[in-house]
């Protein structure tokens, strides 16, 4: 396979403080062009922590460390942070959780647009207009020219997503990072805001790492799933082999939790996992899956667990794959 | 494809506008103000320091009319002073140096409190610190000494008044930038800025400081009445704006002695004065109360 898009080891995200905390531990991930990959778990696992670090948007008082970080080839731990700025919005873009607030309420739709065409293409700057034009329509944005000249509270959620949308796209990034796109969106919306953004990464090419909690999403878009625990990636695979054989036992869990109509009796009970996630102080030696995992063998709780190749590209953090 | 879309905001808005009483009073006098002192050239009839011997301390007309007599003039509508000088021509002109050291002073301290406030909140820490320890120090400053030891060392000038009541009066945008700044700094589209690569000067002018407009611009108006009112503090002390220039504050000055047998004169100006602060207040106060439901 050709060189990855974005290529990421080691990385952790590290909370400052008496004790210290890392929300993010040792992820790898490799995103090739043209692919999409998601990024699964529940609730606090870190997936968002992820998407931030490798934005290097972290809030004050996380510090992101990593072994290898690439974009494209080009080293970005090294990087300066005017070359970042540079990269940023350009070469790879985010798109937030939620439109109603990643959008200025006091700047138009068309200026917000433009910016970050000004931002990134100052030799030509009137051709932004026309960019953000042809994107709103691509976007699906009806009467788009109108729009231009909108407020984001004109606009409804599902149209303003589609404004975050075009405006990451703006100067045609070659990675995408959508940070739970459709949680803030009606449940029609969601269908509609995610195919926009399958049909658009296709035509424009770029590498998309998607992160969701939302198992349907993932079955969807997914070209491979990357499934997250306690901050740490427990398995990563193509989504088909995910779905039909997942190794590690979370994934199944996961997996089996989900609500089939047809499949459960009455008055049956969904299947959940019992216990909790660890705490991110809790100091866990082995497997952090280990205390909740029905399959627990005493190799578990002896050593940290490492990822295993469990062949045809399928990752799995577990003694037992 | 044809999508109408509706336009309801900007109609719904100006409905609001025509219903604020305070608001239009405000910005109808502050507006008749503004506009006699622009035409003052055209509209005055004398230069405000030519001396009409024969007329001095000559009552206005509606003195006549209330009180009798026939000491009043035509030629000097609202009277003269102890000099003989033209009030009418002295008050048009007035209203300029009102005006002019109100909206300077007000430009000065918003620059400064401004910036102050939008460094303090978005980088907070350290910047938060040393302009909160700023602002208390500028606090704990009196006012009113500070600008007459400044005035009496540097002598009274337009320039010198402004730069002093300028760089006395900046704590409430600071305060107030700074809060505002803090919220917006928590933003998610402050955070897609700086996704999107955005320089922090960037952010800082182009995504926090519009959003922050409102607040400030109601700030500015009622800064604005406090430096007029200060102005003619000073002058009144005989600190502020230097003779012979027509200041309304100074006009009080040059009056007290007469306070007792010709009144009017000191009554007019001060009329003035009280007109133009109370309408820049209510102007502002008009602009916070539609700020305040436009957010609703």
């Amino acid at each position: 396979m050709s060189d990855p898009l974005l290529e990421v080891c080691g990385l952790s995200v590290e909370l400052s403080g008496p004790p210290p905390v890392r929300p993010v531990q040792s992820v790898d991930l490799v995103v090739h062009a043209g692919e999409t990959l998601c990024v699964v778990g529940e609730s606090g696992c870190g997936k968002s922590l992820t998407a931030l670090a490798l934005m290097g948007l972290l809030p004050a008082g996380m510090r992101r460390d990593a072994t290898t970080l690439r974009l494209a080839g080009e080293d970005l731990l090294g990087a300066s942070a005017n070359r970042l700025n540079d990269l940023l919005g350009d070469r790879m873009a985010m798109i937030f959780q939620d439109p109603m607030t990643a959008l200025n309420p006091v700047l138009t739709i068309g200026e917000q647009l433009e910016e970050v065409w000004r931002r990134h293409r100052p030799a030509a700057p009137k051709a932004g207009r026309e960019r953000a034009l042809l994107l709103l329509e691509r976007v699906g944005v009806p009467a788009a020219a109108a729009r231009l000249l909108q407020f984001p509270h004109q606009l409804s959620g599902g149209l303003r997503q589609r404004v975050m949308i075009a405006m990451a796209l703006m100067c045609d990034p070659v990675l995408l990072i959508a940070d739970e796109p459709t949680t803030a969106l009606d449940v029609t919306i969601q269908a509609q805001t995610l195919h926009v953004l399958a049909t658009l990464r296709r035509e424009f090419g770029a590498g998309m790492i998607l992160v969701t909690h939302d198992l349907g999403v993932v079955a969807r878009i997914a070209d491979r799933v990357a499934v997250m625990y306690a901050g740490q990636i427990v398995e990563t695979a193509p989504a088909a082999a995910l779905f039909a054989t997942p190794r590690h036992p979370y994934t199944r869990g996961l997996l089996g939790a989900i609500a089939v109509p047809g499949r459960q009796r009455p008055r049956e009970r969904l299947s959940t996992i019992p216990g909790s996630v660890p705490a991110p102080t809790d100091a866990v030696r082995g497997c952090l899956f280990a205390a909740r995992c029905p399959e627990v063998q005493p190799a578990c709780t002896a050593a940290p667990v490492m990822p295993r190749d469990a062949g045809a590209g399928h990752f799995v953090r577990c003694v037992r794959a | 494809m044809s999508v109408s879309i509706v336009q309801s905001g900007p109609a719904r808005r100006k409905h609001r506008i025509l219903k604020h009483g305070g608001l239009i009073f405000g910005a109808f006098v502050l507006g008749l103000v503004v506009a006699v002192s622009l035409a003052a050239p055209l509209l005055a009839p004398y230069d405000t320091a030519a001396q009409d011997l024969f007329h001095r301390r000559s009552p206005p007309i509606w003195h006549d009319w209330l009180f009798g007599g026939h000491r009043a003039t035509w030629a000097h509508p609202l009277g003269t002073d102890k000099v003989g000088r033209d009030y009418l021509s002295r008050l048009m002109y007035g209203g300029r140096i009102s005006l002019l050291i109100g909206l300077s002073a007000a430009c000065v301290s918003g620059v400064i409190g401004t910036t102050l406030g939008l460094v303090a909140g978005y980088f907070r820490g350290w910047w938060d610190m040393a302009v909160n320890f700023a602002v208390t120090t500028r606090l704990s400053l009196p006012v009113v000494l500070v600008a007459l030891v400044v005035v009496s060392v540097y002598g009274n000038s337009l320039p010198i008044l402004v730069a002093v009541i300028g760089l006395l009066a900046w704590d409430r945008f600071a305060v107030v930038s700074r809060s505002l700044a803090l919220q917006a700094s928590q933003r998610d589209y402050v955070v897609a800025a700086r996704a999107l690569g955005c320089s922090v000067p960037h952010i800082l002018l182009r995504e926090i400081l519009p959003n922050l407009a409102a607040p400030l611009i109601v700030i500015a108006t009622l800064e604005m009445a406090n430096a007029i009112l200060f102005e003619a503090a000073l002058s009144f002390l005989g600190l502020g704006v230097p003779p012979p220039l027509p200041a309304w504050g100074l006009m009080l000055a040059e009056a007290k002695e007469d306070i007792f047998f010709n009144s009017w004169m000191i009554f007019q100006p001060g009329l003035l004065l009280f007109l133009l602060v109370l309408s820049i207040n209510m102007l502002g106060d008009g602009l916070r109360d539609l700020n305040a439901s436009a957010r609703r």
